[in-house]
């Protein structure tokens, strides 16, 4: 994405954020409670008050309730009021309760937008009174369970394919806010008929029959013109049906309508109580990874000082630095041939394992037909139409991930036949990939994101259509060695960029670090990336960025690439500083692997409905040969 | 003689300005619930405060501690993903827009919104009032004692630093090996 679109990106954001309302019954409410208590007296006068009212009422509201208890004594409850006792005891239950979710397509839905990656067969478990949650479902005929266990603060999820049961740790107020949750859940029924009275629409009218040892209960919304949040809009014109257990007055049964579709979920409460996640049909001999470990990899890191370990460096004008950027961009051009190759990466946000989420890039080169396309993923992401984490993550293999990748759009890809290239970028406040016919020229490669390019120092020649990069003003490249490990070479630039900001000079600077090992095709160890203000007041806002090379392996043919490292991000310690970006890199490079036609070719053949940008206007360069 | 008065404030200012701070604070929080203990909150202090009592301009003091109060929510928060979508503040909807898209534009608020907190209070003041609150530079300016130029300049900076904020945050590997060669 370029600059100019980022900054799009983010004014679009910020003004679809300036379109939402919150609901005028909210805000009315809000408003309102700020009134009565800026209109309350103070409370000496208050007191005072309450005394002298208290003896006036309490004769009348003693025969008011005494009225009260015997019109209600001897009145059938209605049912609305059964209702809600239902919704109430509900709400109140404490156990497991067992929901299983039916989603129909309504005959008056739009074609369905359902992927191959929605998931089926759901079935959630929650226990309300230690804040368990277990759910199965299915996804390309792979068998899923998820299981939280707050009070071992441990996450456990299992994939058939995989066979194998991963352990994450959460963190203890996830766990709690997990407990809470199941506190508050599930059918909050009550809660949303509260929420529908204070919005300010009519009462439902409810009526009840028997069904088959069941109470039904019909909810009707009158059409009165009220206002009708969006929210509750299609409930309001579908009605809603509940089912409850006469003898238990739990709800048993719901049907509500949801995205054009109807949805009817069924509840069960108590049996089967589910002790582990090998109750929910896991077998039980199968593999159990314990990932809790991967925390700790990142507990060490204190990311809110700066980096612990800085290099002692001292400079080396024996380099010819001409002839390692040479080296450098023949190695990037050179690339590993035919391969295919798959980059995937996953965020351990403070340290733990929970709401994981991460990313794939598949790489091909093909001839002179060339992809790089990027995906979001989450191992949670099929219960939402996101794409999951395939089997034997983070290192699937081609046969693993290649089937969830071909039915989803990638968020940027770029793809070329040889002939033609087509570009696949994510647009707008909720980002659509779009795609455009662009002019054939460069596809990043895998080889990019392994060595760095560097600016030639003194050469400013190059090819037609190459583009080369030139040591400006303001701008340092310069060979170092580390003391350490002096079998290393280090190659330092730094960038400076001045200029003057409401009559005061800013200085903003980029430094790099890149450690990599002649003699092992200069493979990548460790980079550290440098940047803020160079003014004193700003060396407290200076952000580092390190990448740590931790394995390295060679291809058949003799040719090195990493395998897997990690990613820190290090800020200084601010007031409310939040821990640095955790992420690890996993990358597989298959030499001779091949992908088939069509992922070379116009993403329109495989994803018809994609719409289209204006065409690109970007500079002719010629394609790679 | 400062409680009666800033007792009047408040009112006039709860009758004229009470709808906007709360959409405000709703629009820059992730939960119907955090907006009305905000607002709440917003008013305590603007009650508790000599500052403003005695200002000038007591609706820029107001606009200017919500926007602080819900940013300093925001930076001392665990950063977890909104856990309810449903407590979202309600968001103009629409039948082409699917989970994932919902999803990503709700993530990508949040981490504009997080960028955001870290910023200077000049450019975060501009950028909340101007892109999200969507006053014109001349009001802004007359609100924050500057010219519609510099305002439009701090709301430039304001852009160029929550994408900054932005990409080191979420860079692709070869995002991160271009670095500030490109």
């Amino acid at each position: 994405m370029t600059e100019r679109q980022e900054y799009r990106q983010i004014i679009e954001a910020a003004r679809q954020l300036g379109r939402t309302r919150p609901d005028s019954a909210e805000v009315d409410e809000a408003v309102a409670e700020i009134r009565r208590r800026l209109a309350q007296p103070s409370p000496s006068r208050r007191r005072r008050r309450v005394f002298a009212a208290v003896a006036a009422i309490s004769a009348a509201a003693a025969a008011l309730l005494v009225a009260v208890l015997i019109v209600n004594s001897s009145r059938p409850a209605t049912a609305a009021e059964r209702l809600r006792d239902a919704a109430d005891a509900t709400h109140a239950y404490k156990g497991w309760v067992h929901i299983r979710p039916q989603q129909r397509p309504a005959s008056t839905a739009p074609a369905s937008r359902r992927s191959l990656l929605e998931p089926t067969d759901v079935i959630m478990h929650i226990n309300t009174a230690d804040g368990r949650v277990a759910v199965q479902f299915k996804v390309l005929g792979m068998r899923n369970v998820l299981m939280n266990v707050p009070e071992r603060q441990e996450q456990l999820v299992y994939n058939s394919a995989m066979n194998a049961v991963r352990i994450d740790a959460i963190g203890k107020d996830v766990a709690k806010g997990w407990i809470k949750a199941a506190a508050d859940a599930p059918l909050r029924l009550a809660d949303m008929l509260a929420e529908m009275k204070k919005s300010g629409m009519a009462e439902p009218r409810v009526t009840s029959t028997d069904d088959n040892g069941l109470t039904r209960f019909e909810l009707t919304f009158p059409q009165d013109g009220r206002p009708v949040p969006d929210r509750y809009r299609e409930i309001a014109m579908a009605g809603q049906t509940v089912w409850v257990d006469p003898e238990s007055k739990l709800i048993r049964r719901m049907r509500t309508h949801s995205e054009g579709r109807d949805l009817l979920v069924e509840t069960s409460y108590g049996a089967p109580e589910i002790r582990d996640i090998y109750d929910l049909g896991v077998p039980r001999d199968t593999q159990a990874i314990d990932a809790r470990a991967d925390a700790k990899l990142f507990a060490d890191e204190d990311t809110t000082r700066p980096a612990a370990r800085e290099p002692t460096t001292r400079p080396d004008p024996t380099v010819d630095l001409d002839a390692v950027a040479e080296r450098l961009r023949g190695r990037i051009a050179a690339g590993f041939g035919d391969h295919v190759a798959l980059l995937c990466q996953e965020d351990f946000p403070n340290g733990h394992g929970t709401h994981r989420s991460g990313a794939m890039t598949l790489y091909a080169h093909q001839g002179k037909a060339e992809l790089s396309n990027y995906y979001l993923a989450a191992p949670l992401g099929p219960i939402m139409g996101l794409l999951g984490f395939p089997p034997n993550w983070p290192t699937p293999s081609l046969d693993d991930a290649l089937p969830m990748l071909k039915p989803v759009i990638p968020v940027h890809a770029t793809v070329t036949d040889g002939e033609h290239a087509w570009g696949i970028q994510s647009y707008g406040a909720q980002p659509r990939p779009m795609v455009q016919t662009i002019p054939p020229a460069h596809t990043p490669s895998v080889a990019e994101i392994i060595w760095p390019r560097l600016p030639s120092p003194n050469k400013a020649k190059g090819q037609d259509g190459e583009v080369i990069y030139n040591i400006t003003i303001n701008s340092t490249l310069e060979a170092v060695r580390d003391v350490d490990r002096p079998e290393l070479l280090g190659l330092h630039t730094t960038t400076a960029t001045k200029f003057n900001w409401n009559g005061r000079d800013v200085q903003q600077r980029n430094e790099y670090f890149y450690w990599i090992d002649p003699a092992r095709e200069d493979m990548p160890i460790e980079t550290m990336h440098r940047f803020g203000g160079l003014a004193p007041e700003d060396q407290n806002k200076i952000t580092t960025i390190r990448q740590i090379y931790e394995e390295h392996t060679r291809l058949p043919d003799g040719k090195w690439h990493p395998t897997a490292w990690r990613e820190l991000e290090q800020r200084p310690a601010q007031a409310g500083a939040e821990p640095g970006l955790r992420r690890r890199y996993w990358l597989q490079i298959l030499p001779n692997a091949k992908l088939e036609a069509e992922w070379f070719a116009d993403p329109r053949q495989r994803f018809p409905h994609l719409p289209e940008t204006r065409p690109a206007t970007g500079p002719q360069t010629r394609p790679r040969d | 003689m400062d409680g009666r008065r800033s007792h009047k404030r408040l009112t006039l200012l709860l009758d004229e300005q009470g709808s906007r701070l709360y959409a405000a604070l709703a629009r820059l929080t992730p939960g119907r619930d955090l907006a009305a203990e905000l607002f709440q909150e917003l008013f305590l202090r603007l009650a508790r405060s000599a500052t403003f009592a005695t200002a000038d301009d007591p609706d820029r003091f107001a606009w200017r501690t919500a926007i602080n109060l819900a940013m300093e929510w925001r930076r001392g928060r665990d950063r977890r993903p909104v856990q309810h979508p449903e407590n979202y503040v309600r968001e103009p909807e629409s039948a082409e827009v699917s989970p994932l898209e919902t999803l990503i534009h709700r993530e990508q608020v949040e981490r504009v919104l997080d960028a955001l907190s870290e910023l200077s209070e000049s450019m975060r003041e501009c950028f909340v009032l101007r892109l999200i609150e969507q006053q014109p530079y001349e009001q802004i300016a007359r609100q924050l004692g500057k010219t519609p130029h510099q305002v439009r300049g701090l709301c430039h900076a304001a852009i160029r630093n929550v994408r900054e904020r932005l990409n080191a945050n979420h860079r692709t590997p070869a995002d991160a090996k271009a670095g500030g060669h490109d």
